[in-house]
């Protein structure tokens, strides 16, 4: 019997779409419970967390869309938390236009003021920002100027967290928090805040983006979060288990699966016939 | 009930979506149409907002010189009249100084300056064989990625220049696949969390 030499190229695209999410199902409905390693990114940014004190000021891009939430907004939520566990206030703007109608996902995840986290005092949320890297440089300039009201059309005026907020701005912010899609809106806070003023910075990137920002890693970005990898390593070493480790389960089969087809995919280049058109 | 209204769309919407792997589907244009008129509308709401927010409130509150900031952005709209086009590139040349003059600021000293000062390190750390394997690799890729660079240099086409050169291509041809295997775990990662919310939220099969 001839052995047909192309039939891995003839098995239609949607079939291995449908393997890899019947193997991810699969793994959704008996988890193994797989370990999960963290990296050194991770732990670099818990304990650029764990110093900060009481009271200090977290800035917080909320940068993420619809299609990264499964990236970052567990790694939001586990921030969020280990923030309020250390006393640290927020104050959350976002750089993506999706990111303000996406907060209240998180926040229903996180319910600060059950956990008596007072609106106004203890966090506080402006909603979208434009303007791209010269905004960045105005808000750590003087936030309070910058912007009049919060998401709610709220007046700033009215809120003790906005009043500490004055300028120098900078002066004021502890860490910086940038969750992003885009390396340029990474890059473009780490080059107004980390590089301009020294302020300690952590990333949460898109997985795809991490390669870009790695190089500024420990030298201006004290620690990375490797997009939803990262938050679910971020869950397991805060003690604040969460969607995250939910999902590594998945990721890891995922990620097999992806692996598997990988090298069926080169043993059926190997396997074509060389020459010819 | 509008809770649950609301997870049943999302579901319907997510499987719709999804039809798009099969084939194009007119479901999984449907579901895309309705995605790109949600972005739009809620883009506009909030650019908005961000006018009222950043402009048009100051200017209420008596701080007149954003007039000249509106101004500026409502001349951008000259570039849909033929005999007013030329006055749309002074916001656009204005916005972009800014935005030039922001990054310049710092991207000498975090691209350039501090990656340069980074890559300065013992080579040979006293009782850690680990770090020392690690800064010692890192140095060779350096160097030998620096070196595929250098294109019109005469020296770099000996043999032994070029056995460099080929090992930083290597090295780079390595950060590629980090970079693709990271695409992966990425897109993996956005629709396990699809799956957990079919699985979980919409049918509650799964905890």
């Amino acid at each position: 019997m001839a052995t047909d030499k192309h039939f891995l190229e003839r098995i239609p695209n949607g079939i291995y779409f449908l393997l890899i999410i019947g193997a991810m199902s699969y793994i959704t409905l008996y988890p193994l419970g797989l370990p999960i390693p963290v990296t050194e990114m991770t732990r670099a940014t818990y304990r650029a967390v764990e110093a900060l004190g009481e009271g200090d000021i977290m800035l917080v891009d909320q940068g993420y869309g619809a299609g990264t939430i499964a990236s970052h907004e567990p790694g939001f939520v586990v921030m969020f938390k280990h923030a309020m566990r250390k006393g640290v206030k927020l104050v959350i703007l976002s750089t993506s236009v999706e990111g303000p109608l996406l907060l209240d996902s998180a926040l229903a995840k996180i319910n600060p003021e059950a956990r008596g986290y007072v609106y106004g005092t203890d966090w506080l949320h402006v909603g979208y920002v434009a303007g791209g890297e010269p905004a960045y440089a105005a808000i750590l300039q003087d936030f309070y100027s910058t912007f009049t009201v919060d998401y709610a059309g709220t007046p700033l005026s009215g809120m003790p967290l906005a009043h500490e907020l004055q300028a120098p701005t900078y002066e004021k912010i502890a860490m910086v928090y940038v969750q992003s899609a885009g390396g340029d809106v990474c890059q473009g806070w780490i080059r107004q805040s980390a590089v301009r003023y020294d302020i300690p910075m952590i990333q949460q990137p898109l997985e795809m983006m991490v390669p870009t920002i790695l190089p500024y890693f420990p030298i201006n970005c004290q620690g990375i979060l490797n997009g939803g990898i990262g938050a679910a390593e971020y869950e397991s070493v805060s003690g604040l288990p969460g969607e995250a480790v939910k999902l590594s389960d998945m990721l890891s089969m995922g990620g097999l699966v992806c692996l598997i087809f990988l090298i069926l995919g080169n043993i059926g280049f190997y396997l074509k016939p060389k020459g010819g058109n | 009930m509008a809770d649950v209204i609301g997870t049943w769309i999302a579901a319907l919407l997510t499987i719709a979506i999804t039809s798009l792997a099969w084939k194009d589907q007119p479901v999984s244009k449907f579901a895309n149409h309705i995605y790109i008129g949600v972005v739009t509308g809620n883009s506009i709401v909030q650019a908005w907002a961000n006018i009222m927010n950043v402009g048009i409130n100051k200017i209420t509150a008596g701080n007149y010189l954003y007039v000249v900031a509106i101004l500026l952005g409502l001349i951008t709209y000259a570039r849909y009249s033929k005999a007013s086009f030329w006055l749309y590139r002074y916001p656009i040349a204005l916005v972009m100084g800014i935005g030039v003059g922001a990054a310049m600021r710092g991207s000498v000293g975090g691209e350039f300056l501090d990656q340069i000062r980074d890559s300065f390190f013992q080579l040979s750390v006293p009782g850690d064989a680990f770090t020392s394997i690690n800064n010692i690799i890192f140095f060779a890729i350096l160097l030998s990625s620096l070196s595929y660079f250098l294109f019109t240099i005469r020296a770099m086409r000996s043999e032994t220049a070029m056995k460099l050169s080929t090992l930083g291509r290597y090295a780079m041809m390595g950060a590629f696949g980090y970079s693709f295997a990271n695409t992966i775990a990425t897109r993996i990662n956005q629709y396990a969390g699809r799956i957990a919310f079919l699985l979980i939220d919409w049918l509650h099969i799964a905890g």
